[in-house]
């Protein structure tokens, strides 16, 4: 009698016990699901890195205005402005002078807010100082908006249709330290290749300054 | 020897893809996921729209029906702070709103480059600010008045200048002050803020000033369902120009 009572017990602890056997198998852990996760996360976060031009990671060359401004970033074509470069379309256009006492920056000078950013004379128009036409940054500029027209034509309606009501539109990356001379040459060259209304990328600060 | 059934074959072959080592991917991929994660930004980027300067190609009889210009101008001065200028119909030469100098700040946490307010310089160990609440309020009573703004069709433009050492960090600013009609929210739970009777009182109320925001709107090149809301006008239109 007691081992007809005992023995249903018996027989759900073998099961357990071969079903613990089965689950651990030979001590390895199946990660496949994991890799799938890691893969798509992998894949989505290399594209976001590389693809938007207005992911920018900021740092002593590049620091973002904060600003109350609300409008929002569309398709057009992107500017970015360090303390380094003036690049374009992430192509480089032309370098920035940095001096500090009259001699070249280093590494760590750009944390400096007495550094003096300016473009070298010979990139401007004739070679003249005074001139506000930056002759590199023109020819980039032009050539990028001659891309975003022939880009824009292979694609779907309703990205054409965005596209023709941003025609004219650089967005201008720019870090807080640049002087205005700087970005009236920049503005003043930005005009001058067919692109009249400038949108300055900011940090929306809300009001928390 | 005898010959592996096919079956058999087939079997042997998904036991040795079973054992692909995926240790070292997962360990490169632990390593490259934080790392990607640290360059994205989690930033929400918008605009600020800057117009350039464009030459008139009216005639001068086309000019001459037309109400005069305000032309209104904000001149940044380096270290010195603002000149507000404009010109009345009723008045010959440009008006002056007299200069509106720097703040000076009551510590220098003002100053800080990561905590610090954008605006402000430290000059000879003095932590100064552009005075921003100032600006405001002077653009603010400019654009109220009905003799200067027809309220009916107010104007939209407004020059910014400044000399050329003003960083852009402070030009950027000036717009912000001189673009949008600012308020203040106040009270945590409160969704917008809300225009300050009388105007800002001094920095340290500008200092928590946000935008008055208008209805939203779809703007061109916007998805059907995509809205948003703008502030409220103050002379939307911003042109540069160079100070001789």
């Amino acid at each position: 009698m007691v081992d007809n009572a005992t023995e249903p017990q018996e027989v759900q602890q073998t099961v357990r016990r071969k079903k613990r056997q089965h689950t651990d198998g030979d001590g390895t852990m199946n990660i496949n699901s994991m890799m799938d996760i890691m893969t798509i996360l992998l894949v989505f976060l290399l594209i976001s890195v590389t693809s938007d031009p207005l992911a920018v990671k900021e740092g002593d060359l590049l620091k973002l205005s904060r600003s109350y401004a609300s409008f929002p970033a569309f398709l057009s074509v992107p500017m970015l402005i360090t303390k380094l470069e003036i690049s374009v379309d992430q192509k480089r256009a032309v370098s920035v002078v940095c001096k500090l006492d009259g001699r070249t920056c280093t590494e760590q000078d750009y944390t400096n807010p007495n550094i003096r950013l300016s473009i070298d004379q010979m990139n401007k128009e004739h070679g003249k100082k005074d001139s506000l036409l930056i002759v590199p940054l023109k020819n980039a500029l032009d050539k990028a908006v001659k891309q975003l027209k022939d880009d824009i034509a292979d694609q779907p309606p309703e990205i054409v249709e965005k596209f023709k009501h941003n025609q004219g539109v650089a967005t201008i990356i720019c870090d807080q330290g640049i002087p205005y001379r700087m970005i009236a040459e920049i503005v003043y060259t930005t005009g001058m290749a067919e692109l009249n209304d400038m949108r300055f990328a900011i940090i929306y600060a809300g009001a928390s300054g | 020897m005898a010959a592996r059934k096919p079956s058999e074959r087939r079997h042997a072959s998904s036991e040795e893809s079973a054992d692909l080592n995926l240790v070292p991917i997962m360990a490169i991929m632990v390593i490259l996921i934080p790392m990607l994660i640290y360059m994205f930004t989690f930033h929400t980027i918008k605009v600020q729209r800057v117009s350039a300067p464009r030459r008139s190609t009216e005639t001068s009889k086309a000019n001459e029906d037309k109400k005069k210009a305000l032309n209104l101008t904000v001149i940044i001065r380096q270290n010195k702070g603002y000149t507000v200028t404009w010109e009345e119909e009723h008045h010959q030469g440009i008006q002056d709103g007299g200069p509106i100098g720097l703040w000076n700040a009551p510590s220098d946490d003002w100053c800080d480059k990561e905590e610090g307010y954008q605006g402000c310089v430290l000059s000879d160990g003095v932590c100064r600010c552009y005075d921003f609440a100032k600006l405001y309020n002077t653009v603010l009573k400019i654009r109220k008045d009905p003799n200067l703004v027809d309220p009916k069709k107010p104007e939209k433009r407004i020059n910014i200048s400044a000399e050329p050492e003003v960083n852009w960090g402070i030009v950027s600013r000036t717009i912000d002050s001189v673009t949008c009609m600012l308020g203040v929210v106040e009270n945590e739970g409160d969704k917008d803020a809300l225009e300050p009777p009388g105007g800002f009182t001094g920095m340290e109320h500008f200092k928590s000033a946000a935008p008055l925001l208008d209805d939203p709107v779809r703007l061109p090149g916007m998805g059907d369902k995509e809205q948003v809301r703008l502030c409220k006008p103050l002379f939307e239109q911003v042109v540069f120009a160079m100070v001789e």
